[in-house]
């Protein structure tokens, strides 16, 4: 992967829904809890994409620490 | 825009038209957050008995996606977009809930997997390399060989929850259950004969669990169309910039006929995904005729760029899906949902809309427009709650489309004749009421000399003026005029349509405008010296 950098583009819209449908019990929960947004990214595709759950509730990953805005290698294991 | 037209039922007559508030492309970019996903903003969603002859029985449905389409957009044109899930959604039990979904998952590719090359380069040194665009010779139906990007689709159709419930595969008739969707209209030098080349994409299939009438078949197509929406958006937006008097000038009269030679959505295209389904397949049985209908659009929650992007990989995304964009009856969003909900609105589901019923009991609409033609003499409704939008809105007309759900879904009576396409009246069901007065709200008259019942809010058909409709729904058409005292003026936007701009058969809407040659549009000449430029 060249020096470039990562940019990271997460949907929100419908994990802003504030309706019945967001699920509480995905990335970022539980004992697993990632200790930042990389890792619940990196969590939600690699184990949540095939899984029938409806969309993270945003308030899951809101707060979560961005630790890597300067890393241009946060990512590189998704490609 | 949106206009709901509610009709009141039956034997009591109360007529309530709905009316979604103001705003006008019934759902072109209408919230702040779809903006950033052309690709997957649905724009219009038409649900209607066929009138093509012959195809009694038989319920078409249109999704329309990717707004504003500008027939010159190349190189790249308006392909759908591989990583969302496109999705037509029907309840027929009356709960606000899906039971059948239709799925359209699309996907693109390289010709030959990495493109087409062109050997370059001095003789006996030459390199193959690939060329930038989509088409780089003549195409037809039967002639492909010049087609550099193709994209094709699956189609399931999922009874139940669209996440848990049974998916099983559309299949053509021919065999197979991936389609290809025709290349955009790029000029008449690449697609000559464009309307033969698309009727090549027009696929029977069979639905898994559907039985068609003997001797027909199911029908699915997705492509390129001209934009089948009329609207003079730009003034709508532009505060409403239209002449309160018939004074003329470059802007339309609201008060005039109700095409009046402008309509800002003209000379665009739109992508539709259209499929004609018998309604016995739609519907629970024939005690139980109306459907409630609504698109969506959904991507992956999470998105991850690719800062070495390829063609097949620009992108990770994954996660649950998530819905960004949802349309049922025209204009809603736009027009009647309040800016700061409307990427909510966008990923809510009808099962849950009460949380929306402030914008339809109180609608901003019509205030917004007294505010701006008051000087003239329009004056809103004085009567609140709006009822007549809500029973419109969330519940359907007695006696027409009511279907026992509390939910914004374009509701279709599966029971009620089509209307053959010479005949339709574009103000739709609208027409059969009997106007108000000052002691009387309209009334439902089924027999009114011009009722079309199988026109808009009963289902949408592509001719039906549901911006003009919605407009007199939300001023109050439907109220006594003590209450709606403009309720009975004829509003109009200057954007007519009807169904004779359409055609009589599958899919109805019509080949898109090329890219090429461009005519310049009357009162927009070439300059001078571009003219020149040209010779």
């Amino acid at each position: 992967m060249k020096t470039a950098f990562l940019i990271l583009g997460l949907v929100f819209a419908a994990a802003c829904d504030d309706n019945d449908s967001s699920d509480t019990s995905g990335p970022g929960t539980g004992s697993d809890d990632p200790e930042n947004f990389t890792a619940f990214v990196i969590d939600m595709i690699e184990q949540h994409t095939d899984a029938v759950s409806a969309p993270i509730a945003f308030g899951v990953f809101a707060e979560l620490p961005d630790d890597d805005t300067n890393n241009v290698h946060a990512y590189d294991s998704l490609f | 825009m949106k206009l709901h037209v509610k009709l009141l039922g039956g034997a009591t007559a109360l007529a309530t038209f709905f009316v979604p508030s103001d705003g006008w492309a019934s759902s072109h970019r209408e919230a702040p957050f779809i903006t950033k996903n052309p690709k997957v903003d649905g724009t219009d969603v038409y649900a209607f008995n066929s009138y093509q002859p012959g195809r009694d029985g038989y319920v078409t449905l249109l999704a329309n996606y990717i707004p504003f389409q500008d027939p010159t957009g190349g190189p790249n044109f308006f392909t759908m977009d591989p990583d969302a899930l496109y999705e037509i959604h029907i309840d027929n039990n009356g709960d606000a809930k899906e039971d059948i979904t239709f799925q359209f998952d699309f996907a693109q590719m390289l010709a030959n997997g990495s493109g087409i090359t062109l050997p370059v380069g001095p003789a006996g040194d030459t390199q193959n390399v690939a060329v930038p665009y989509i088409a780089i010779a003549p195409i037809s139906a039967t002639e492909d060989t010049g087609q550099n990007l193709f994209e094709t689709y699956t189609v399931n159709v999922v009874h139940g929850d669209r996440r848990t419930g049974k998916s099983q595969s559309i299949a053509a008739v021919a065999g197979g259950t991936t389609f290809r969707k025709p290349l955009d209209n790029i000029g008449l030098k690449t697609i000559p004969d464009y309307d033969t080349y698309a009727a090549a994409f027009i696929y029977d299939v069979t639905i898994p669990g559907c039985t068609p009438p003997n001797g027909t078949n199911a029908r699915l197509f997705v492509g390129q169309r001209k934009e089948s929406f009329s609207v003079n958006v730009g003034q709508i937006f532009d505060l409403f910039n239209l002449q309160p008097s018939g004074t003329g000038g470059n802007v339309a009269n609201i008060l005039g006929a109700q095409f009046q030679g402008f309509d800002d959505l003209v000379s665009k295209n739109i992508t539709t995904l259209a499929l004609e389904v018998p309604a016995s397949c739609l519907t629970t049985d024939a005690q139980h005729p109306t459907i409630g209908v609504w698109s969506t659009a959904s991507v992956r929650q999470a998105r991850v760029i690719n800062p070495t992007p390829t063609f097949d990989n620009p992108t990770r995304e994954g996660g649950p899906w998530a819905q960004i964009s949802r349309l049922g009856n025209p204009l809603i969003n736009e027009v009647i949902i309040g800016l700061k909900d409307k990427d909510k609105f966008n990923s809510s589901e009808p099962q849950n809309d009460k949380q929306f019923a402030v914008y339809v009991t109180n609608p901003t609409l019509p205030e917004v427009i007294e505010l701006l033609f008051g000087g003239a003499g329009v004056r809103a409704p004085d009567l609140f709650p709006r009822a007549d939008l809500v029973a419109t809105f969330l519940t359907g007309i007695p006696g027409v489309n009511e279907n026992g759900a509390t939910g914004e879904m374009l509701r279709l009576n599966t029971s009620v004749p089509p209307t053959s396409r010479s005949a339709q009246n574009t103000l739709g069901a609208a027409t059969c009421f009997d106007p108000a007065n000052a002691d009387t709200n309209a009334q439902l008259n089924l027999s009114r000399a011009g009722c079309d019942p199988a026109g808009f809010p009963n289902g949408r058909r592509p001719g039906d003026d549901v911006t003009d409709i919605e407009i007199r729904v939300a001023m109050g058409f439907l109220l006594n005029t003590t209450v709606a005292p403009s309720g009975q003026l004829p509003f109009v936007d200057g954007a007519g349509t009807n169904a004779l701009v359409f055609e009589d058969a599958f899919p109805y809407l019509r080949s898109p405008k090329p890219g090429a040659p461009q005519v310049p549009p009357p009162g927009d000449p070439v300059p001078a010296a571009d003219a020149g430029d040209l010779q």
